[in-house]
């Protein structure tokens, strides 16, 4: 007997989790990228 | 007394006991071997499960019964997880993730390319699989062969042979899968669409990379720990540039020889009662729905990001969200020539793929964790 409830909360689960990690590494990246921009652009800056 | 042994000896000569079953996995393993000769057809796995398929249809061989050598290496290396994860190791050790550190919006795409697996499991389940049975061949969507071999292992073992042939065939036929899928989801306007050029990504935000992914990841999923604290180490080893020696090794000799009995082990496992059903048809028409559906919805999340952003994303990249590194990637990079001969997309391709592979991982821990 297929428990039902049981695979449908599976379904929503994965999909809600594949996003939430992939949207919170998404967000800290991005971030993470930005500093590294600033950082950069500010090297060159002194560079100068 | 020696006519005695005459009976004993015909009993112990193989061909008496050759079953017509075992001749048709023959055929199979033959025609698995032609194709990936002449056509390259995933050649370093396929070759080995060709192989295995016709060593495992001998009539007599025990290799795979308890205490054969193929038995021993199955139950160490696939039972116990050692080959998948040394392979993933490996596959962290070749990957660069560059392309998606520079555009981390590829994430979603990722994401979005694993929503077939899920989708592929309910329809499995009305098929009359069971849970977990259903579960292993939604993750054949995932395009990531040691995923589906780790995820399978634990969730059906009794089908690993089968979905571990199913994932790699697919993953070879990505350039004649995913073409028909790009085409009708996409127009030509939007095929041509140009993005901006990947940024040069500093070593130092390539060595937080792993390090940030895996705390995250291991944070919100502990069953995704070992396939990601294995593809997150090789890939340190690549981007610390201070271990050479291991990231060769790693990325060469031992990925090679775990690939070697990886793939002897899952030709090994298809014998012929297992093989030969009406289950092993519905998984492999399973698969190919799968595949198609995975790279359809990467496509479609890129279209409806594209909605909100400035700078469109071109929605070919979206069908590389799906594992298969580099042949995904490569395939929206030559449908986007096509339609563009000077549009290069091959990079923010490459970006879509790699975090296919990311989130492969996090589906399977998530199935893992809720199945086991």
């Amino acid at each position: 007997m297929i428990d039902w409830v049981f695979a449908y909360k599976i379904f929503f689960i994965s999909i809600y989790g594949t996003f939430l990690s992939m949207g919170i590494l998404t967000f800290i990246i991005r971030l993470v990228g930005i500093v590294f921009q600033y950082y950069g652009h500010q090297k060159e800056e002194l560079k100068e | 007394m020696e006519f005695e042994l005459f009976p004993r000896m015909f009993q112990e000569i193989g061909i008496f006991h050759l079953t017509l079953g075992q001749i048709l996995m023959w055929f199979i393993a033959g025609t698995l071997i032609y194709l990936v000769i002449n056509k390259k057809y995933e050649p370093y796995l396929m070759l080995p499960i060709g192989f295995g398929i016709i060593v495992v249809n001998l009539p007599l061989v025990s290799l795979m019964e308890e205490g054969g050598i193929l038995r021993i290496i199955y139950q160490y290396g696939i039972g116990k997880d050692l080959l998948p994860l040394l392979i993933f190791m490996g596959i962290g050790a070749m990957t660069d993730f560059g392309p998606l550190i520079s555009n981390p919006i590829t994430f979603i795409i990722g994401a979005a390319a694993q929503i077939g697996i899920p989708v592929i499991m309910l329809i499995s389940l009305l098929l009359g699989f069971d849970l977990k049975e259903s579960a292993s061949i939604g993750i054949i969507g995932c395009a990531d062969g040691p995923i589906i071999i780790y995820a399978t292992s634990k969730l059906a073992p009794h089908l690993l042979g089968v979905i571990g042939l199913a994932g790699y065939s697919y993953m070879a036929l990505v350039p004649i899968i995913q073409p028909p899928v790009m085409k009708l989801l996409t127009t030509k306007k939007e095929r041509k669409i140009r993005m901006k050029q990947v940024r040069h990504v500093p070593q130092t935000e390539r060595i937080l990379f792993p390090l940030i992914t895996t705390i995250i990841i291991i944070l919100i999923i502990p069953k995704a720990a070992p396939i990601i604290i294995m593809l997150m180490v090789g890939n340190l080893f690549r981007e610390a540039k201070v271990v050479e020696r291991l990231h060769s090794v790693v990325e060469g000799e031992l990925l090679h020889i775990c690939t070697i009995f990886l793939g002897v082990c899952i030709g090994a496992t298809m014998n012929a009662t297992v093989f030969l059903t009406k289950e092993t048809l519905l998984i492999f028409s399973l698969g190919l729905v799968n595949f198609a559906l995975c790279s359809a919805f990467g496509i479609l999340i890129v279209k409806f990001l594209n909605l909100f952003l400035n700078d469109k994303i071109n929605p070919l990249i979206g069908s590389a969200g799906v594992s298969a590194v580099p042949m995904a990637a490569r395939t929206s990079h030559i449908l986007g020539r096509q339609a563009d001969p000077d549009n290069w997309l091959l990079m923010h391709a490459i970006g879509a793929n790699v975090s296919g592979v990311v989130a492969s991982s996090i589906i399977s821990g998530i199935f893992l964790s809720l199945l086991l």
